[in-house]
């Protein structure tokens, strides 16, 4: 995008210019379209999210500005429901430490298989590779299994591990690919300098590593909130478990609480939407900071 | 870098602090861990009975709600951490789970105790209700709630101003469903994207014409194929309701194939109502009532039993329940299980005051159900047979080979032969 719009210093062709003013307007058009596309369902749910139960089963959201009824007290029912802070806080203590652990030591084994030589990198690396395609559904029994054996069911401790786990072999291929793309010639000036294998890694590789890790963390933070399925198997006490459970106990068994259901899933957006907004900044950040570099 | 640094501190002491909830957690409290799929208001209900058993036993109950139950206990079971308790709502599911060894039977074979005694279960249970929780001459489970899935939901002023009364037979049925028709209104509602509300009909249409009996044979045991005349027949009864679809149905073909059961129901009890007539189970009640706040149960809206076909078989009740099965052995199962099973447990369950649902339990009186709980409590006590929901009975691909079968029927009713041979195919390599 850039490119097509700083053509300042050529001289083009009025029919050139004529051209891209056109394929310009196109490209605007096509984003907007696919924007509202995108946006509608979300849309429906948020209006949803503020009318009333009756109104919700008698006619479909479109049709909420005549006559114009809205309400919070969907919101309110479900904020206010039994045990609904604690399940906030919960979801916290589970994915703040399960975003942290991946990028962590995703970050060092992808330094090391990008930029130490060892025998069996590539094997490693395949086997990794063959990780990201296992879906989880297949390993929720043996991993059962495993964490009765020590006592790691229902703690902390069990639900960090599998998160991280489950995180890692993505993490790693991200970032794997991300630093082996960085130019040989900084680490290698580094290396004649005298730094060591550490050195690089934290002054050289992780500062200039900020989008990746950036999009990284935002990525396995909005699936470690939006889990479901590994708090279900994990996290049988309803004393420790994350909001996205709560909510669905919120549900009656069909199902037909759609205002709850509306307005529970614009609560629990909220956070995954302020990390990114607060990610982000980061994100562009480190975007303009690479393209500057001579 | 040193912000980074205090938020990597900030981190660590973070997890650090959510451990240490973990470990202090150990304490004396008895405790019985239970499975539902109850969530929301039935949870509320559920609880006003347990509730009550804490208070006079001081063992906690710990309920893990979640609506995918039985793939999760399926985990958790493979995995060597089941609940203690579970609401299993398939009588397959628990005759499966039973013979995988998983249960604790509650009654042993030989009719002695089990986790409790035999007496718990013949004091407050019909032998028809008991039988849904026998595998191989042991009691693995108790019925905990039914409901009936037999009534017909009407608005009682648009049949007043069609000058029409409930029907009690077929005939008398079909007779309004004209009159609603010549009227130029639309007498029905189904929701067909939800494909059990098809298999609901037809297996209430089935058991009317051909007894309890034939029924089993068919969906539990596939002694009577699914080509079997029995079935042509009832597909053809099912026709008179659903051909020609335009006339009959709300939103013709496409709209029922893509309308689920909600808003199905909506549609007729909404101001400006598409459809005048709503066939579904007694729990419908609860959710039309709280989706149209303003509606006054039997007064608004009502029931009445699906009609007789033949007089021979009258109108047996089809249902559906979950049934109280165990995991582990221990006294405080013991007691939370004949606590359910009691009559007090039920009789406060039953009369919780939202959530509150329709006991099997032979003691209950009729008079603790509120007026919309008694429409549903009423047809279950007062059933002349009580059968469970036949998908429920016949293994998962041969209800989804029937569900998707019914979906056909509605778009070709000409094609009974090809949709027959579709079920029976499935029926063939399941049993």
């Amino acid at each position: 995008m850039a490119a097509i719009v700083t053509p300042t210093q050529q001289v083009i062709p009025p029919r050139k210019r004529r051209k891209i003013a056109v394929s310009r307007w196109l490209v605007h058009v096509t984003l907007f379209v696919l924007a509202v596309i995108w946006l509608t369902p979300s849309v429906g749910l948020l209006i949803t999210s503020f009318r009333p139960r009756e109104a919700i089963a008698s006619s479909g959201w479109w049709t909420a500005f005549t006559p114009a009824r809205f309400t919070f007290e969907n919101y309110a029912l479900v904020l206010n429901a039994q045990g609904m802070g604690d399940s906030f806080l919960n979801s916290f203590k589970i994915t703040l430490p399960s975003t942290f652990f991946p990028l962590f030591f995703a970050s060092i084994a992808a330094y090391a298989l990008a930029w130490v030589q060892f025998r069996g990198r590539n094997v490693l690396q395949l086997v990794i590779l063959a990780l990201l395609v296992i879906p989880i559904q297949i390993t929720l029994v043996p991993v059962l299994q495993f964490f009765n054996q020590f006592k790691l069911t229902g703690t902390y401790l069990g639900i960090w591990i599998a998160h991280t786990a489950y995180g890692m072999p993505f993490a790693i291929y991200l970032l794997t690919n991300f630093f082996s793309s960085l130019p040989r010639e900084i680490l290698e000036s580094a290396k004649i300098d005298g730094a060591n294998h550490w050195v690089i890694f934290s002054r050289i590789v992780i500062p200039l590593s900020v989008p990746a890790l950036a999009s990284l963390g935002i990525f396995q933070f909005m699936w470690v909130w939006n889990d479901l399925l590994v708090a279900l198997i994990f996290m049988s006490d309803p004393a420790s478990q994350p909001v996205t459970v709560r909510i669905q106990a919120l549900l009656g068994t069909y199902a037909t609480e759609w205002h709850i259901m509306s307005a529970a899933a614009f609560i629990s957006m909220s956070i995954p939407l302020m990390v990114f907004f607060a990610l982000q900044r980061y994100f562009v950040a480190g975007l303009t900071a690479g393209a500057v570099k001579t | 870098m040193h912000k980074r640094l205090t938020i990597l501190a900030m981190l660590f002491v973070f997890s650090v602090l959510a451990l240490v909830p973990t470990v202090s957690a150990q304490s004396e409290v008895q405790f019985v861990s239970f499975m539902t799929t109850f969530g929301g208001s039935e949870l509320e209900g559920l609880r006003h009975s347990l509730d009550e058993f804490t208070q006079q036993t001081g063992i906690q109950v710990i309920i893990e709600s979640n609506r995918q139950l039985v793939p999760i206990l399926r985990t958790r079971l493979a995995g060597g951490s089941p609940p203690d308790v579970a609401l299993i709502p398939q009588p397959g599911t628990l005759a499966e789970f039973a013979r995988a060894g998983y249960l604790i039977p509650l009654v042993n074979a030989d009719g002695t105790a089990g986790l409790i005694d035999a007496s718990v279960v013949t004091d407050n249970y019909s032998s028809a209700i008991a039988s849904l929780g026998i595998v191989d001459g042991a009691t693995y489970g108790v019925l905990a709630k039914a409901n009936s899935k037999s009534t017909m939901w009407y608005s009682p002023a648009s049949f007043a101003s069609l000058g029409v009364e409930v029907p009690t037979t077929w005939d008398e049925l079909l007779a309004i469903q004209q009159a609603y028709v010549d009227a130029g209104l639309v007498p029905w509602s189904i929701g067909g994207s939800d494909n059990w509300t098809l298999t609901d009909w037809f297996e209430n249409i089935y058991v009317r014409e051909n007894g309890p009996e034939k029924y089993l044979q068919l969906f539990a045991t596939h002694e009577v194929s699914w080509t079997d005349q029995s079935v042509i027949d009832a597909l053809a009864t099912f026709r008179q309701i659903v051909d020609p679809a335009e006339t009959h149905l709300a939103g013709g073909v496409e709209g029922t194939l893509s309308t689920d059961f909600i808003t199905a129901a909506n549609m007729v009890f909404r101001p400006d109502p598409a459809a005048q007539m709503y066939y579904e189970g007694g729990f419908m009640g609860g959710i039309i009532s709280s989706n149209f706040p303003d509606l006054v149960p039997v007064q608004d809206f009502n029931a009445f039993l699906f009609p007789a076909i033949d007089d021979q078989h009258g109108a047996p009740v089809v249902g559906g329940g979950d049934l109280l099965a165990a995991f582990t052995n221990r006294p405080e199962v013991t007691q939370l299980i004949q606590w359910m099973a009691g009559t007090e447990g039920n009789t406060l369950w039953a009369s919780a005051p939202t959530g509150a649902v329709v006991s099997p339990n032979k003691n209950v009186d009729l008079s603790v159900y509120s007026p919309l709980a008694a429409i549903d409590a009423g047809q279950v006590a007062s059933a002349s047979a009580f059968v469970f929901d036949g998908s429920d009975l016949t293994p998962s691909a041969v209800s989804d080979a029937f569900g998707t079968g019914l979906q056909d029927f509605i778009a070709n009713p000409d094609d009974v032969q090809n949709i027959i041979q579709g079920i029976e195919d499935a029926a063939v390599a399941s049993y």
